[in-house]
């Protein structure tokens, strides 16, 4: 037993003896967690690109730094950064890349992302995000009110957000397994700035998703409550809240707050004359809902039948009109064209989903299940 | 002739020795030749290919029990005649040292690749061997010791491999099961032999197993945990990144692993590969040993640690023979292939031999 116990502490010594070569000192280390990019006006070749790293020394007035540089590839602009601060840059801790619009909608993201992929030690669980008409380092530049730094905000923003049901999970290795993936495409949340009316912006809130095509271009985007339907739709939604407007007996535009207790999906395909037919049924079970009703008594089960009617009725709206918009812009992004190769491998390989997918007729049937509703038997009192 | 006492091992060694003797440095890159070859269905494949393992194994075990108490050298001699009996072990020996080499610099190539990248190749292949070196000159038993604690180091890696896998398995990635057809799926078989190899060791282990009755079982025991470690890592990969997405990864599972992440360890990848160089060590010790073993069973067993330190130097060499990363993957390619076939070859030609002069040293031998 000695010789064993010897033997395993010479491995465990000898382990860690790796470190003679590739030690790092944290203080001479650049620890990036944020980075923004952004296009360089008239010369596409270029990208602009912010980085943040927090600053260890106790005396300094900033507890990060921001720094934008420019170069042709994101490799060499870590190389510039090097050589303006003298410490080595590491990605492995990076939150959030933010980019801009421009960067999008041109071939800046998907070429910054190809890159950061092949950067060793990168960060895969990055959270991505798009910022709407604004520039990705004026983001990393804002002065917010109750965090110095707006990459950890942001970082933090979109956590909080997935975790109650209202964006998806969107990370740079996310991304990639949706962009190789073949009957998918990615979506990536969008963030705009806030702040007093005509004053500078001083916050930052979600804005929707950017609807990203096969060639890593953003299409479009949906709105904050389109953005839920696509979270029902692609099976995204663990738990969560959405808000609507319907009509109702004897009220109209009756504002409805409800809360998503179960939400799931069926997807059947087959393959009609050439073209795929998409048959979805999505089932909602609601736990929870304010609503301004003007009824006697709510807690009858005509009642509850007529609301969950009405509600499917208008999510059935939402789906289609969202599903037409990602149909124009050829962009699959609830993955539909998966289930169609699985179901209908043949025929898969035979064709350009994306254009498909344009062309396919998708029926959405809807199903919702009240079990509980608010606190008063009749809100209007 | 190999005489039990102190030098006996238990049942779990057997096992232990099989699972750490096997899977090596492939785990890594699994996912992708497979993928390459047999699309959706490569985790069909992986789970197939322990079969005609299991089938080699059976008839390891037929031609051993023959000859309860000698290893490889021993038999092969004794059923071929002393200049083929040397030849086919001097081949076996070469066998296992490339096998040692081909794993120690997949791994090196990894490591290299993810973590330490500035560290010299020579200082990973020093650090690999010294405990090798060690082990094997301490005899058998420390180094069933040594794989039992190896394979419990393992266990330790499977919560490590399903982590990521949490909020992200898309069984859809892998339907529709059997698209590919069974052509496919079996010639897939033949490419992802080399992650198979190893188990063959029994050649030159058997004798040293006190629970002779309980070998086939346990021996296919530990071949199945094998299949299921490789098929379920494989499955977990494919059903996570997708089959596209690991089809462009060099290092699927080591991407896979980088997906995981806990509140007190950031970087799953970079432990669990920590972990496996226990595991690296573990094959090469277990292969070494076989070498080893084989070359004083030819000489005499009191030439065992001048074998055990002169072939140090070989497999050092060997090791830094091969060149750039496209050569240690085609060689782990072709090594696979040549290497299932020269055991199979082998191990049925002794077996035949064997049976048709009737050469069975549990009956009393009939004279050759």
């Amino acid at each position: 037993m000695k010789k064993v116990t010897a033997l395993f502490l010479i491995l465990v010594i000898l382990l860690f003896a790796g470190g003679c070569w590739d030690w790092r000192i944290i203080d001479d280390l650049a620890i990036i967690f944020g980075m923004g990019i952004d296009p360089v006006e008239n010369e596409p070749e270029m990208l602009q690109i912010t980085f943040v790293n927090p600053v260890f020394n106790p005396k300094a007035q900033e507890k990060s730094i921001t720094r934008t540089l420019r170069g042709r590839s994101l490799q060499q602009t870590l190389f510039n950064l090097q050589h303006q601060k003298g410490e080595q840059p590491v990605l492995g801790t990076v939150a959030v890349i933010i980019f801009s619009e421009d960067a999008a909608r041109g071939n800046g993201m998907q070429r910054t992302l190809m890159q950061f992929d092949q950067i060793r030690d990168n960060s895969p669980l990055a959270w991505l995000c798009i910022v709407r008409e604004a520039a990705a380092q004026k983001v990393l530049n804002l002065n917010l009110p109750d965090e110095p730094r707006p990459a950890i905000f942001l970082a933090d923003l979109l956590k909080q957000n997935y975790a109650e049901g209202r964006i998806p999970q969107i990370t740079a290795s996310t991304y990639w397994i949706k962009t190789y993936t073949p009957g998918i495409t990615p979506v990536i949340p969008v963030i705009a700035l806030a702040g007093p009316e005509g004053e500078e912006p001083n916050g930052i809130l979600l804005a929707g998703l950017a609807v990203i095509d096969e060639a890593g271009r953003m299409r479009g985007s949906l709105s904050d409550t389109e953005t839920l339907i696509y979270m029902m739709l692609a099976g995204d939604m663990l738990r969560g809240r959405f808000y609507t407007q319907i009509d109702f007996p004897d009220q109209t535009n009756l504002v409805i707050t409800a809360f998503i207790e179960k939400s799931s999906s069926s997807v059947k395909t087959k393959i009609v004359d050439g073209n795929a037919v998409i048959e979805i049924k999505a089932d909602l079970v609601l736990n929870g809902m304010n609503a301004d009703l003007a009824q006697e008594n709510i807690l009858r089960e005509d009642v509850f039948r007529e609301l969950e009617e009405s509600l499917a009725r208008d999510i059935e709206g939402n789906m289609r009109r969202v599903i037409k918009k990602t149909q124009e812009w050829e962009s699959d992004i609830f993955g539909f064209g998966q289930l169609v190769r699985a179901q209908n491998p043949q025929w898969f390989k035979e064709i350009s989903w994306a254009r498909e997918y344009s062309e396919s007729d998708i029926r959405v049937e809807a199903a919702v299940k009240i079990k509980r509703l608010g606190t008063l038997a009749n809100p209007t009192r | 002739m190999i005489s039990r006492g102190n030098n006996s091992l238990s049942d779990f060694s057997l096992i232990a020795i099989i699972v750490v003797g096997t899977t090596g440095a492939n785990i890594f890159y699994l996912p992708r030749i497979a993928a390459e070859q047999a699309g959706r269905d490569a985790w069909i494949s992986i789970a197939l290919a322990v079969l005609p393992a299991c089938f080699i194994a059976g008839l390891i075990y037929l031609l051993c029990r023959r000859f309860p108490n000698r290893i490889l050298p021993g038999f092969s001699v004794l059923i071929l005649g002393k200049p083929l009996g040397v030849l086919v072990s001097l081949v076996y020996i070469v066998y296992t040292l490339s096998l040692c080499a081909i794993t120690l610099r997949l791994f090196i190539e990894l490591a290299k690749t993810w973590t330490m990248f500035w560290t010299p190749q020579w200082f990973f292949i020093v650090f690999l061997l010294i405990p090798v070196a060690y082990t094997t000159l301490q005899g058998v038993a420390p180094l069933g010791r040594l794989m039992e604690i190896t394979l419990l180091i393992l266990l330790l890696t499977v919560p490590l491999v399903i982590l990521p896998a949490f909020h992200q398995f898309e069984p859809v990635q892998i339907r529709p099961v059997g698209q590919e057809g069974l052509l496919v799926i079996g010639r897939a078989i033949g490419a992802i032999a080399f992650p198979y190899l190893g188990f063959e060791v029994l050649l030159v282990f058997f004798p040293m197993f006190a629970g002779g009755k309980n070998i086939l079982r346990l021996y296919l025991i530990g071949l199945i945990a094998v299949a299921v470690l490789f098929t379920g890592s494989a499955l977990l990969t494919y059903t996570v990144m997708g089959i596209e997405y690991v089809r462009v990864q060099i290092w699927p599972l080591m991407e896979f692993l980088s997906l995981g992440r806990l509140p007190v360890l950031e970087r799953i990848d970079n432990l669990f590969l920590f972990l496996w160089a226990f595991k690296i060590i573990g094959l090469i010790t277990v292969q070494y040993y076989a070498a080893t073993a084989t070359a004083a069973g030819l000489t005499g067993q009191k030439y065992y640690s001048l074998w055990a330190l002169l072939l140090l130097p070989v497999l050092y060499t060997i090791t830094t023979f091969i060149g750039s990363q496209v050569t240690v993957f085609d060689l782990a390619f072709q090594f696979g292939l040549w290497g299932a076939v020269f055991i199979t070859v082998l191990v049925l030609l002794l077996l035949l031999v064997a049976v048709i002069r009737g050469l069975d040293e549990r009956k009393g031998m009939r004279k050759p």
